[in-house]
C-alpha cells in the first residue's frame, strides 16, 4: 500500500465537468423520475457517470483511479496496484477474463468449494482464534438441543474461503463490485433505452428534476409508466433469483479485481455500497440517483473513485419525490411501490477487508456481512468501530448532520477462524512503552522521529523520548525500520503482557459460583432441576487448569451453601437462615478448585432436585443470596451465576409485584409508567457497585413463569458486566436445552476478568460518556468484573476543539484484565480515521448499523425516565434530522417533493420503524418484556443490533425444493404479511426468540417431518426440535444450528399459529405492516418525508 | 454436733441456729442470721414416696404435715402455719389415730409425693450439646472422645439436640438424612426467638400465627419440625457420631496476634431460643463445652487482640473491664430466658486462661446448672466429671428439672431469700421480708436444674417484735416451716417434696443458753461463707475480712465467757469452739482472698459453695487433713505446717484439689523404689493408704476434684503450704523442726488471730 500518491488523489473537480451532463439526462426520462417516490443517494456520487462507464473506461478511470485506490473506500488497494495496470486494456477483456480467472459466476464451484474447507476448519461460533483461548476449538460451543443432532451444529459452511488466498487483490474486490461490474451492461442499458448505452439512463434515471414539482403533483398518477420502465431493470439487480448475470451476489468475489474498466467505472456506485452498506443488495432505484444529478450537476466523474476520502463528495442525491403534494397525497401511500422501497438484501459473500490501505483507514464492511480482517494497522471493525468513517473536524458540523459520534467496542468479539490471532507482546519488566503526558499505549500511529531518539504521541502530540532499549534506526520513509517485525507498531490490535505495575494482586483464578433458586415454584415448575443439570453439564466446559474453581449454593428464604471439600464423603450443607443480614459461613472450601470436587459436585447436582422435592418454601431470597455467593468469592472475584425462578420476596433487596401494583394503582401507571422500569430502590445497586469493586460478575438466569421484576434484578448484572438471561414464561419441555447451552456458552466464550477499560482519544475530542453493561467509578475508566465475546460497550465522544482537516483522528481503546488461565494482559485497541470539514462526507461514511446500534441503546437507556411515547418521538426526529440535514445540505434539490435518502443510510428509516415498533418501545407488552429488552439492549453489538428489532424471516417449508447452490440459509423476506402464507412454515428469529409461524393449512407431511406429529392440533406449543430422519428435518436443523452459530446464541424456539396470542407475538415482529401501535413501512417514509419537508420550509 | 447430723439426715437440711432467737432484736444481736441449707432432693430410702397428691390447706396451700393438729372425730385438721381449720376429703375419711395416711407420720417430716395423674405423661429430657470448636487439634480430639463417650451413655429416650461455634454458631440439623446438614448464624449478632422460629423453617408450608405464643408441639409447631433438631438419642447415634467425628476446628483463620474469634454469647443464645421454640416447658438443659474466652459478638469478655489481657480481679475492682458489665448483662437475660422457659445451663470450660465463667455464672447460677472448671478437656476432671452426669452408679448425680421450690413458715417469720442456684420467681406475699438477700422478694423459687446435692442456703427474718408475744406465746414457742419442692424426676414424672420443720424459738436474755445449745457451728460457717461471697459480689467497697472480724468478735462478745477487759479469761462453749478457726481460715479462703485467683476461678468456687451442702461447705472453708506414719495410722493432723514432717504422708482436702504430700524422706524411699521390694510391705501400703482414700473421695465428688500428687519442697507443695496456718513463716523466732517446714508470707498466723479475737471480744 505504499504507493499512495496523494497528489493523483486530487483529479479536478468532478463537479465541475458534471452539471452538464446530467441536466440533459433528466429531461430525457423525466416519466421515470414521476414514479420513483423515493430516491436513495448512494453516499459517494452515484451513479451519474457510472453508465458512462462503458463509454470512457480509459478516460475517467486513469484520472481517478489510480488516486482512489488508496482511499479507504474499502475498494482493496489491490486492484490499485494490480487491476490497474491491467486495466486500461480494453473494457472487454476484462469480462471475459473475470469469467475465467474466477468462478465469480460459477458460483456454484465457489459454493462447493466452500464447505470443504468449511469441514477443515470447525468454527463455533465462528470460533475463537487459538490466541484468545476461546472455547476449545474442537466442540462447538453450542451442541444441538440435547435430542438432536449432534452433527457440526455450527460448522455451517463457511464462505469461499478458498478463494482469499489464491488472489487476494481481487478478493478485495467485494462481492458487490463484482456485482456491478457485470450488471453494467444490463444495467446500464435499460430496456427502454436500448440504443443509448451511453446514456447513463440507469443512473440518471429520472430526473425528478423537472418533473417533481411538475410530477410530483400531477405525476404521481404517471408514475406507474416509469416505474415500469424502472421494473424492468429492477428485477435483475433485486432478485436474486432471476437474471443469471447477476448471479448471487455472494459469488462473485474475485471479479472486481480483474476488470480494471468496469469496475473503475462502476466504482463510484459500488464503491460507497459496498463501503457502507455491502449487505445490501442493490435495488433498483439507486439508479435514479441521476435525477438528482440533474439538479445537480456536480457529481459524477465517472472515474472518480468512490472511495476518496477527504475528497468531496458529490451532493449527488439521488432522489425521489414521493408525492408533490406532500399533504394530499399521503393519505394514499399507495403511489409508493412497497417493492421499491429501501429493504436490507443478504449479503452471503465472505470479504476480505485490511483495516487501512495504503496508509488511510478503509472504509470497514458491514457489520452484519461476513468478512475477514487483516489487521494492517488500524483494529478490525469487529472490535471497535465508528458511527462515521470519517471524524468531522468541528463540533458544529457534527451537530448539524444529526448523527452521532460513537465507538462500539466489543473487546472480545469472535474473529473469523480465518483471521490472524492477535498478537502477543511482552516487554517483560519494563511494560509497554506509553506516552509520558497521556499513557496513551504505543501504537502504529505514534511517529518516531529525530532518529528513533523521540516518539510523538498521535493523541496528545507529546514528544516522549524513546526508551534506550526501543531505539531503532528510522527507514527513508520516515517509519522504524523495524515497523513491520513489531506488532505494536503495525497491527491495530495488540495485547501487552502486563507487568508488575498493572498487578494491584495476583490475577484472580477463573471462579465460577453457581446459586439456584430452590423454592417451592421452581422446584415444581422444574426449573431447579433444569438449572442443575445444565450446570452438571456444564462444568466439563470450564476451563481447563488447576485456577478453575467453583461454588455452589442454593437458595429459598434461607442460604444452603455446599462444602464439597469431603474427599471420600457427603457434601456438608450450610444454611445460612438470616437473608437480612447475610454472611458466609466457611472462608474456605465453599470454592474449590473443580479437579477435587468434580465427583461430589455432580453427585450433589443429581440430588438437589430430590432434596427439595417436598420444599414448602414459596419465598425465595435472590438477594441476600447473591449477596451470599458474593462474600464467599469476595477474595478472588469471579463469576456469580444466579438460576432464579421467582419473584424475590425475602432478604435484603427483597421485591414486591409492582406489576400488579401498577395495574392496580390507575394513577401509577398512567401518570409514570415508567417509573416500574426503574429500580425500586438503590438496594440492589449499592449491592452490585460492591460486588463490582471485588471483581464479581452476577448472571442471571429467569426461569420463570410469573413476574419478576427484571427491572430491579437486571440493575446487578448490568452493573457487574454479566447479563441477564429470561425464559418466560419457563417450560421444563423446551426450555432446558437453552438454558443448558446458554450456559454453556457464557462459561465458554472468550472472556476476562477484572478488567479495566479506558477509552482515549486524539486532542479535539473527549470521551463524554460509557454506555453498557459495567461498573464505572472514576469518569475515564470503566470496571469490567467481567467481559466477554458478546459484551460490547458504547464509548460516546464530543469536541473540545477543532481537529484539523487533514489530520487523522486517534481511538485507543485499551482493556486491561486477567484471561481464564490467570495471565494479566492488556488489549489495545487503534483506530485511526481522517478528520473532514465536509458534511456530504459524513453522510457518505456513515455506518448505518453502527449509528443504528447507538439510537437503540440511547432509546433503551431512556426508557426508564421518559415515556414511551416521547421516547418514540425521539427516535424518530433522530431519523428526521439525520434526514433533513442531508436533504438540506446535502441533497439541495429544488423540489422538496422528493423524499432523498443518503445511500450509506438509506434503511436509517427502516430500521427507526422497527426500533419504534419493537418490544421496548411498543405500548403494549408486559413490564418484564420491556426491562428484559432493555437490559439485553445495554449490551448488544452492532452485528445483533439490527436483528434484535429487524428479525430475519425465512420460510423453511420448502427447504428441500431450493436449489443446491443456495447457500445454508435462504434469503429472508420482507417483514410483511404478505410474505407469510397460511400453507408455509416460517422462522423468524431476531437472535435470541426463534418464533416458527405454522399456518393453518400447512400440509401435514411437512408437520410429519418437521415435528413428528400428523396435525396442526397435535402440535404443542412447547417445541423441542428434533431431528428427524428425512430431508427436511435435517435441513431445519442445519438452518437452525447455522442460525445460532451466527447470533451466538441458542434461540428459543416457540410455535406461533394463527389465532392464538403466539400468532399475535409473530405479527408484531412483521415491522412493515400496519399495526395498532404503529404506521406500515410506507406510512411511516410519509410521514418522514412530510416532517422534513416542514422543517425545510 | 450429731444431732444435726441426724437431722440432717431426716430433713436434709442444717441451720446455724436450732433454737431460735425469738424476736428481732434477739435475731440481731446474733449476728449469725437465722437461716437454712437445704438440701431439697437429698436421698435417703426412709423417705415415703406417695402414689397420690398432697392435701392442702384452704387458706395458705400449705400441705398437711404431721405437725398439723387433727381432730379425727370432725375428720378436720388444722394447718399449723395459718391456724385455717380443714375438712379431710372423701378418701381420707377412714383416717383414725390408728389409721393414718403417711404424711402425717411423726418421722416422716419429708414425704414425696407422685401423683401421675397431676402430672401427665413423662417428658423424656433433652441435652443439647453446645460445643465450641476454636480449639487446637489436640483438645478438639480430647472432647472428641469425650463427647463420644458421653452420647453413648445418654438415656435412649431422652432427646439431643447438637450445636458447634467458632466465629458462627452452626445449629445441626440431625433428621435431616440425605447430607450433613446445619444452619449457621452469625456470631457477632444475637438471635431472637422468633428470629429462630422464622429463619429454621419452622412454618415452612404453613402460615405464621399471627398471635399468641408459639412454641412448643403443643402451641403451634409441628413435631416433624422440631424433630429435625431434637432427636431421641437412640435414633441419631449413627448421625451425631460421625458429626462428631468430623468436628474439627473452627476454620476461620487466627492470626498470631489474635485470639480466635468465639462467640459463646450468641451460641447460648441460639441454643437457648432454640429449646425455647422446641420444648418450653419441659426438662432439657444445654451443655455447653467451653475452650477459650468469648471474643466475639454478644457476652464477649475480651477483644480478639492478645495484647489485652483478660479481665482480673483488679480489674474488676477498678471498673477497667470494659466489657465485663455487659457480658453480665447479657447472660443475665439468657438466664432470664431459660428459667422462663424452665431449661438449663451447664457449662464445661477447659482451658488454660479463662473462658468467661465470672460473666456466665449468673446464668449457670440461676438455672441452676452444673458447672466445672478445668484446664483441658483432657483432663480427668472434665472427662470424669462428664461421665458422671450419664453414668449410672450410687454416686450418681440424679439430675433433675424444672424445679419449682416453695416456702411456708410460722407467720412470724419471713424469707429474706435465698443463696443458691434458683432464681426467684417474684411471688411476692406477706412471707417475704423487705429485706432482700440473694433471690428474694418472693416465696417461690424456680430451680430450673437440681440434683441431689443441690443446695439453698435460706435467711429469714424473725419479724416478732419485743412484747408482742402475747398471741403466739399462747399457741406454742414453736416455729414451723414447710419447704415444698416440685420437680421432674429425673426418670422423668413430676414429683413434690414436701419437708416440714419446726423449730422452739427462746426470746429475752434468758435463752442465751438454749441458743448456744442449738448453734451448728459448720452450718454457721457454710452460711456466713456464702454471705460473705454474696456480699462480696452484691456490695461494692465491701471489705469481707473486717465484715468478719467484726461478725465474730460480736458473736463471741455475746456468747464467750470472760470477764471484761481480760482477754485470757476468754472461753467459748463446745458448741462455738471451732467457729473462731472456721472464721480465721473463711478469712484466707479463696472465697474472701481473691486475689490468688482468676476471676473465673472465684466465680467457680462460689458456684460449688453456693449450692454444695454444710459438710462440703465447711471443707472448701477449712480443707481437712490427714496425717498417715509409720507411728500411727491415718489420724486428723492440725491444718498448720508442723503437720508437716519428713516421714509422714498427709492427705488434704480442699474440695477442689486433693493433696497427696510425701514427706521428704517417704518420697526419697520412694524414688529409690522400696514400695516394690520385697520385706517392705508395710511401706508399700503406707503410700497406698492415702491414694485410696483419695480415690475414695474423688469417686464420691462432683465435680470431681483434682489429685495432686506431690513431694515435700516440689513445687506442687504449694498446693498444701497454701491452705496450711502459717505458724511457721520465715520470719518466725522458733525455727522449723528437722525435716518441717516454713511457709513464706507475712500472714498472720491463727494464734496471732486468736490473740486479737480475745483482745477485742472482751472489751
Amino acid at each position: 500500500m505504499s504507493s499512495s500518491p496523494p497528489q493523483q488523489s486530487r483529479p479536478p473537480p468532478p463537479f465541475a465537468a458534471a452539471p452538464p451532463q446530467n441536466p440533459t439526462p433528466a429531461p430525457a426520462f423525466p416519466p421515470s423520475s414521476a414514479f420513483s417516490n423515493l430516491q436513495i443517494s448512494r453516499g459517494p456520487a452515484p451513479p451519474p457517470g457510472a453508465p458512462r462507464s462503458g463509454l470512457t473506461p480509459q478516460a475517467a478511470p486513469p484520472a481517478g483511479f489510480p488516486s482512489r485506490p488508496s482511499s479507504g473506500m474499502g475498494i482493496a488497494a489491490p486492484p490499485a496496484v494490480r487491476p490497474f495496470p491491467g486495466s486500461p486494456p480494453a473494457p472487454v477483456p476484462p469480462f471475459p477474463r473475470a469469467q475465467a480467472a474466477s468462478p465469480p459466476f460459477g458460483v456454484p464451484p465457489a459454493v462447493a468449494a466452500a464447505p470443504a474447507v468449511a469441514m477443515q476448519q470447525p468454527r463455533p461460533f465462528g470460533g475463537p482464534p487459538p490466541g484468545i483461548g476461546g472455547p476449545p476449538g474442537a466442540a462447538p460451543p453450542f451442541g444441538g438441543p440435547p435430542g438432536s443432532a449432534a452433527a457440526a451444529p455450527f460448522g455451517g459452511a463457511p464462505a469461499p474461503m478458498s478463494q482469499p488466498q489464491q488472489q487476494p487483490p481481487q478478493f478485495g474486490a467485494p462481492p458487490p463490485v463484482a456485482m456491478m461490474s457485470q450488471p453494467p451492461p444490463q444495467f446500464g442499458v435499460p430496456p427502454g433505452v436500448g440504443a443509448q448505452p451511453a446514456a447513463p439512463p440507469q443512473f440518471g434515471r429520472p430526473a425528478l428534476s423537472g418533473p417533481p414539482a411538475a410530477a410530483g403533483i400531477g405525476s404521481s398518477q404517471a408514475m406507474p409508466p416509469s416505474f415500469g420502465s424502472q421494473q424492468q431493470q429492477a428485477p435483475p439487480t433485486f432478485g436474486g433469483p432471476a437474471p443469471p448475470q447477476f448471479g448471487r451476489p455472494g459469488a462473485q468475489p474475485p471479479f472486481g479485481a480483474a476488470q480494471a474498466a468496469p469496475m473503475s467505472q462502476q466504482a463510484p456506485f459500488m464503491g460507497p455500497l459496498r463501503g457502507n452498506a455491502p449487505a445490501f443488495g442493490n435495488a433498483p432505484w439507486q439508479t435514479q440517483g441521476a435525477g438528482s444529478g440533474a439538479m445537480q450537476p456536480p457529481m459524477r466523474m465517472p472515474g472518480m473513485p468512490p472511495n476518496t476520502l477527504g475528497q468531496g463528495m458529490p451532493p449527488t442525491t439521488p432522489t425521489m419525490p414521493y408525492s408533490p403534494h406532500a399533504g394530499t397525497q399521503v393519505s394514499t401511500p399507495s403511489k409508493i411501490d412497497p417493492n421499491q422501497i429501501p429493504r436490507p438484501m443478504a449479503e452471503t459473500s465472505v470479504i476480505i477487508f485490511e483495516t487501512r490501505q495504503g496508509g488511510q483507514a478503509a472504509i470497514p464492511p458491514a457489520a452484519s456481512s461476513e468478512f475477514i480482517v487483516k489487521d494492517t494497522g488500524n483494529c478490525s471493525p469487529r472490535l471497535m468501530r465508528c458511527s462515521v468513517n470519517q471524524i468531522p473536524c468541528t463540533a458544529d458540523l457534527l451537530t448539524t448532520s444529526g448523527m452521532p459520534l460513537s465507538l462500539m467496542v466489543q473487546p472480545f468479539s469472535l474473529p473469523h477462524p480465518s483471521e490472524e490471532p492477535i498478537q502477543l507482546v511482552d516487554f517483560g519488566d519494563m511494560g509497554p512503552i506509553r506516552c509520558s503526558r497521556c499513557k496513551a499505549y504505543i501504537n502504529p500511529f505514534m511517529r518516531f522521529v529525530d532518529q528513533g531518539r523521540h516518539f510523538i504521541c498521535n493523541l496528545c502530540g507529546h514528544s516522549n523520548d524513546t526508551p534506550r532499549e526501543y531505539i531503532c534506526n528510522l527507514g527513508p520513509d520516515g517509519r522504524r525500520r523495524d515497523a513491520d517485525d513489531r506488532p505494536e507498531l503495525c497491527r491495530g490490535t495488540v495485547e501487552f503482557v502486563a507487568s508488575k505495575e498493572f498487578l494491584v494482586r495476583d490475577p484472580m483464578p477463573a471462579v465460577y459460583f453457581f446459586l439456584i433458586d430452590v423454592s417451592m415454584n421452581a422446584v415444581q415448575t422444574g426449573a431447579t432441576a433444569a438449572a442443575c443439570s445444565a450446570i452438571s453439564q456444564a462444568i466439563s466446559d470450564l476451563p481447563e487448569g488447576p485456577r478453575t474453581m467453583v461454588g455452589i449454593a442454593t437458595y429459598d428464604s434461607a442460604i444452603h451453601f455446599y462444602s464439597l471439600k469431603r474427599a471420600q464423603q457427603q457434601p456438608l450443607m450450610l444454611i445460612v437462615p438470616d437473608v437480612q443480614d447475610v454472611y458466609t459461613p466457611l472462608q474456605k472450601d465453599l470454592i474449590l478448585p473443580v479437579s477435587e470436587c468434580r465427583e461430589n459436585l455432580e453427585q450433589l447436582l443429581e440430588s438437589i432436585p430430590t432434596m427439595f422435592e417436598n420444599n414448602r418454601v414459596a419465598d425465595s431470597a435472590f438477594g441476600a443470596a447473591t449477596k451470599a455467593g458474593f462474600l464467599a468469592m469476595k477474595s478472588t472475584g469471579g463469576k456469580l451465576l444466579v438460576f432464579q425462578s421467582v419473584l424475590p420476596s425475602l432478604g435484603v433487596g427483597s421485591l414486591s409485584a409492582r406489576e400488579a401494583e401498577g395495574r392496580a394503582n390507575i394513577s401509577t401507571s398512567d401518570k409514570e409508567p415508567h417509573k416500574l422500569l426503574q429500580p425500586v430502590d438503590k438496594t440492589l445497586k449499592t449491592m452490585a457497585l460492591e460486588f463490582a469493586e471485588y471483581q464479581v460478575c452476577v448472571d442471571v438466569f429467569l426461569t420463570t413463569q410469573s413476574y419478576v421484576d427484571i427491572a430491579s434484578i437486571s440493575v446487578v448484572p448490568n452493573t457487574t458486566g454479566g447479563r441477564v438471561y429470561y425464559y418466560y414464561p419457563f417450560s421444563a419441555r423446551s426450555d432446558p436445552a437453552k438454558l443448558f447451552n446458554d450456559l454453556r456458552w457464557n462459561i465458554s466464550r472468550p472472556q476476562g476478568f477484572e478488567a479495566v477499560m479506558r477509552v482515549r482519544c486524539s486532542q479535539g475530542l473527549q470521551v463524554q460518556d460509557y454506555f453498557g453493561n459495567f461498573c464505572k467509578r472514576v469518569p475515564t475508566d470503566i470496571d469490567l468484573p467481567s467481559i466477554d465475546s458478546d459484551k460490547t460497550i458504547m464509548v460516546t465522544f464530543k469536541h473540545d476543539d477543532k481537529l484539523q482537516e487533514n489530520s487523522e483522528c486517534g481511538f485507543q481503546c485499551a482493556l486491561l484484565y486477567t484471561n481464564v488461565y490467570g495471565q494479566r494482559r492488556i488489549r489495545v485497541m487503534n483506530l485511526s480515521l481522517p478528520c473532514t470539514n465536509m458534511l456530504s462526507n459524513l453522510f457518505r461514511y456513515a455506518d448505518l448499523e453502527t449509528q443504528f446500534a447507538c439510537f437503540l441503546k440511547q432509546a433503551g437507556n431512556g426508557i426508564p425516565t421518559s415515556t414511551l411515547l416521547h421516547i418514540r418521538e425521539e427516535v424518530t426526529n433522530t431519523c428526521i434530522n439525520i434526514l433533513q440535514s442531508y436533504r438540506k445540505y446535502c441533497a439541495s434539490v429544488t423540489s422538496s417533493g422528493q423524499l432523498i435518502l443518503p445511500e450509506a443510510l438509506k434503511l436509517l428509516p427502516l430500521y427507526t420503524l422497527a426500533l419504534i415498533k419493537s418490544v421496548g418501545l411498543r405500548n403494549e407488552g408486559r413490564l418484564d418484556d420491556r426491562s428484559y429488552w432493555i437490559s439485553l439492549v445495554s449490551s448488544i453489538s452492532v452485528s445483533l443490533a439490527v436483528p434484535m428489532v429487524f428479525p430475519r424471516l425465512i420460510p423453511i417449508h420448502d427447504l428441500t425444493s431450493r436449489g443446491d447452490d443456495d447457500s445454508l440459509i435462504p434469503s429472508p423476506l420482507m417483514l410483511n404479511s404478505e410474505n407469510t402464507h397460511e400453507d408455509g412454515v416460517y422462522l423468524l428469529e431476531n437472535g435470541e426468540d426463534g418464533l416458527i409461524y405454522v399456518g393453518n393449512v400447512v400440509d401435514p407431511t411437512i408437520l410429519q417431518q418437521m415435528f413428528g406429529v400428523s396435525s396442526l392440533a397435535a402440535l404443542p406449543s412447547q417445541v423441542v426440535l428434533e431431528q428427524f430422519d428425512n430431508e427436511l428435518s435435517r435441513k431445519v436443523n442445519e438452518v437452525i444450528n447455522e442460525i445460532r452459530r451466527q447470533r451466538c446464541s441458542y434461540l428459543r424456539l416457540r410455535i406461533c399459529r394463527r389465532g392464538e396470542p403466539s400468532g399475535d407475538i409473530f405479527r408484531s415482529y412483521l415491522v412493515e405492516d400496519k399495526a395498532p401501535g404503529g404506521p406500515s413501512y410506507v406510512e411511516f417514509l410519509v410521514h418522514v418525508h412530510r416532517q422534513i419537508q416542514s422543517k425545510l420550509t | 454436733m450429731s444431732e444435726f447430723l441426724d437431722l440432717e439426715v431426716q430433713d436434709g437440711i442444717r441451720m446455724p441456729w436450732n433454737v431460735i432467737p425469738g424476736t428481732k432484736q434477739d435475731a440481731t444481736n446474733c449476728v449469725v442470721p437465722v437461716s437454712a441449707i437445704y438440701t431439697p432432693l437429698k436421698p435417703n430410702p426412709a423417705f415415703p414416696v406417695l402414689p397420690y397428691g398432697p392435701l392442702r390447706c384452704r387458706m395458705c396451700r400449705s400441705i398437711l404435715n404431721p405437725f398439723c393438729v387433727v381432730d379425727y372425730v370432725a375428720k378436720i385438721w388444722v394447718c399449723p402455719f395459718c391456724f385455717q381449720r380443714n375438712h379431710f376429703p372423701q378418701h381420707y375419711s377412714s383416717i383414725s389415730e390408728s389409721n393414718l395416711p403417711a404424711e402425717l407420720f411423726p418421722q416422716y417430716t419429708t414425704v414425696e409425693f407422685m401423683s401421675t395423674a397431676e402430672t401427665g405423661p413423662v417428658a423424656p429430657p433433652v441435652f443439647l450439646f453446645v460445643v465450641d470448636t476454636c480449639m487446637i487439634e489436640e483438645e478438639i480430639g480430647y472432647l472428641k472422645s469425650a463427647l463420644a463417650q458421653a452420647i453413648e451413655l445418654l438415656p435412649d429416650q431422652s432427646l439431643v439436640g447438637f450445636i458447634t461455634f467458632g466465629t458462627y454458631v452452626q445449629v445441626h440439623e440431625l433428621g435431616f438424612g440425605l447430607l450433613p446438614k446445619s444452619y449457621v448464624f452469625k456470631g457477632t449478632k444475637e438471635v431472637t426467638k422468633d428470629q429462630i422460629l422464622e429463619q429454621m423453617c419452622f412454618f415452612a408450608g404453613k402460615t405464621k400465627p399471627t398471635t399468641g405464643v408459639i412454641a412448643g408441639s403443643r402451641d403451634g409447631l409441628s413435631t416433624e419440625s422440631i424433630s429435625r433438631f431434637l432427636l431421641p438419642a437412640s435414633d441419631c447415634e449413627f448421625v451425631l457420631n460421625s458429626i462428631i467425628e468430623e468436628l474439627q476446628k473452627d476454620p476461620w483463620p487466627v492470626s498470631a496476634d489474635q485470639r480466635a474469634s468465639r462467640c459463646t454469647g450468641t451460641a447460648l443464645s441460639v441454643a437457648a431460643s432454640l429449646l425455647g421454640v422446641c420444648v418450653p416447658g419441659s426438662g432439657a438443659r444445654i451443655m455447653a463445652f467451653i475452650g477459650g474466652p468469648s471474643t466475639e459478638g454478644p457476652g464477649s469478655i475480651v477483644s480478639k487482640s492478645l495484647s489485652e489481657p483478660i479481665r482480673s480481679h483488679k480489674d474488676l475492682d477498678k471498673g477497667s473491664a470494659p466489657l465485663y458489665n455487659k457480658a453480665v448483662k447479657f447472660y443475665e437475660e439468657i438466664s432470664k430466658q431459660l428459667v422462663h422457659q424452665g431449661h438449663v445451663l451447664d457449662l464445661f470450660a477447659c482451658a488454660l486462661d479463662q473462658v468467661g465463667v465470672a460473666e456466665m455464672k449468673v446464668a449457670v447460677e440461676r438455672t441452676g446448672g452444673i458447672v466445672v472448671l478445668a484446664e483441658s478437656f483432657g483432663h480427668s476432671v472434665f472427662k470424669e466429671s462428664l461421665q458422671r452426669i450419664f453414668q449410672s452408679s450410687d454416686n450418681d448425680l440424679g439430675l433433675s428439672f424444672n424445679g419449682i421450690f416453695e416456702i411456708n413458715c410460722s407467720k412470724d417469720v419471713k424469707i429474706q431469700g435465698v443463696i443458691g442456684p434458683c432464681t426467684s420467681l417474684e411471688k411476692k406475699s406477706p412471707l417475704s421480708s423487705d429485706t432482700v438477700v440473694g433471690q428474694g422478694g418472693t416465696t417461690a423459687w424456680k430451680m430450673c436444674g437440681l440434683d441431689r446435692k443441690t443446695s439453698i442456703c435460706l435467711v429469714f427474718d424473725i419479724a416478732k417484735k419485743d412484747g408482742s408475744d402475747a398471741i403466739s406465746q399462747s399457741t406454742s414457742n414453736q416455729f414451723y416451716f414447710q419447704f415444698l419442692t416440685y420437680y421432674q424426676h429425673h426418670e422423668g414424672q413430676m414429683r413434690l417434696r414436701a419437708t416440714t420443720l419446726s423449730r422452739r424459738w427462746v426470746a429475752g436474755s434468758g435463752g442465751v443458753q438454749d441458743l448456744i445449745d442449738g448453734f451448728d457451728q459448720e452450718a454457721a460457717a457454710a452460711v456466713m461463707a456464702r454471705l460473705v461471697s454474696f456480699k462480696m459480689e452484691a456490695e461494692a467497697d465491701f471489705d469481707p475480712v473486717r465484715w468478719l472480724d467484726r461478725a465474730l468478735i460480736s458473736l463471741c462478745s455475746k456468747f464467750g465467757d470472760y470477764q471484761k477487759e481480760t482477754p485470757s479469761s476468754f472461753s467459748l462453749s463446745p458448741r462455738l469452739s471451732i467457729f473462731p478457726q472456721f472464721m480465721f481460715n473463711l478469712r484466707r479462703s479463696q472465697f474472701v482472698q481473691v486475689f490468688n485467683n482468676s476471676p473465673d476461678e472465684t466465680a467457680y468456687f462460689r458456684m460449688m459453695l453456693n449450692r454444695e451442702n454444710v459438710a462440703n461447705a465447711v471443707v472448701m472453708i477449712q480443707p481437712s487433713l490427714i496425717s498417715y506414719s509409720f507411728q500411727s495410722g491415718p489420724e486428723p493432723a492440725l491444718l498448720d505446717v508442723t503437720a508437716i514432717a519428713a516421714d509422714r504422708i498427709l492427705l488434704l482436702d480442699s474440695y477442689f484439689t486433693i493433696v497427696v504430700f510425701h514427706g521428704i524422706t517417704i518420697a526419697q524411699w520412694r524414688k529409690a523404689g522400696y514400695q516394690d521390694q520385697q520385706g517392705h510391705e508395710a511401706f508399700t501400703q503406707l503410700l497406698q493408704a492415702p491414694q485410696e482414700e483419695a480415690d475414695l473421695i474423688i469417686k464420691e465428688r462432683f465435680p470431681v476434684p483434682r489429685l495432686v500428687v506431690c513431694d515435700q519442697y516440689g513445687s506442687q507443695a504449694r498446693f498444701l503450704l497454701a491452705k496450711l496456718n502459717p505458724s511457721v513463716t520465715y520470719n518466725s523466732d522458733n525455727p522449723a523442726p528437722p525435716g518441717g517446714d516454713v511457709i513464706f508470707t507475712d500472714d498472720v498466723s491463727f494464734q496471732v488471730f486468736m490473740d486479737h479475737l480475745q483482745r477485742l471480744a472482751v472489751q
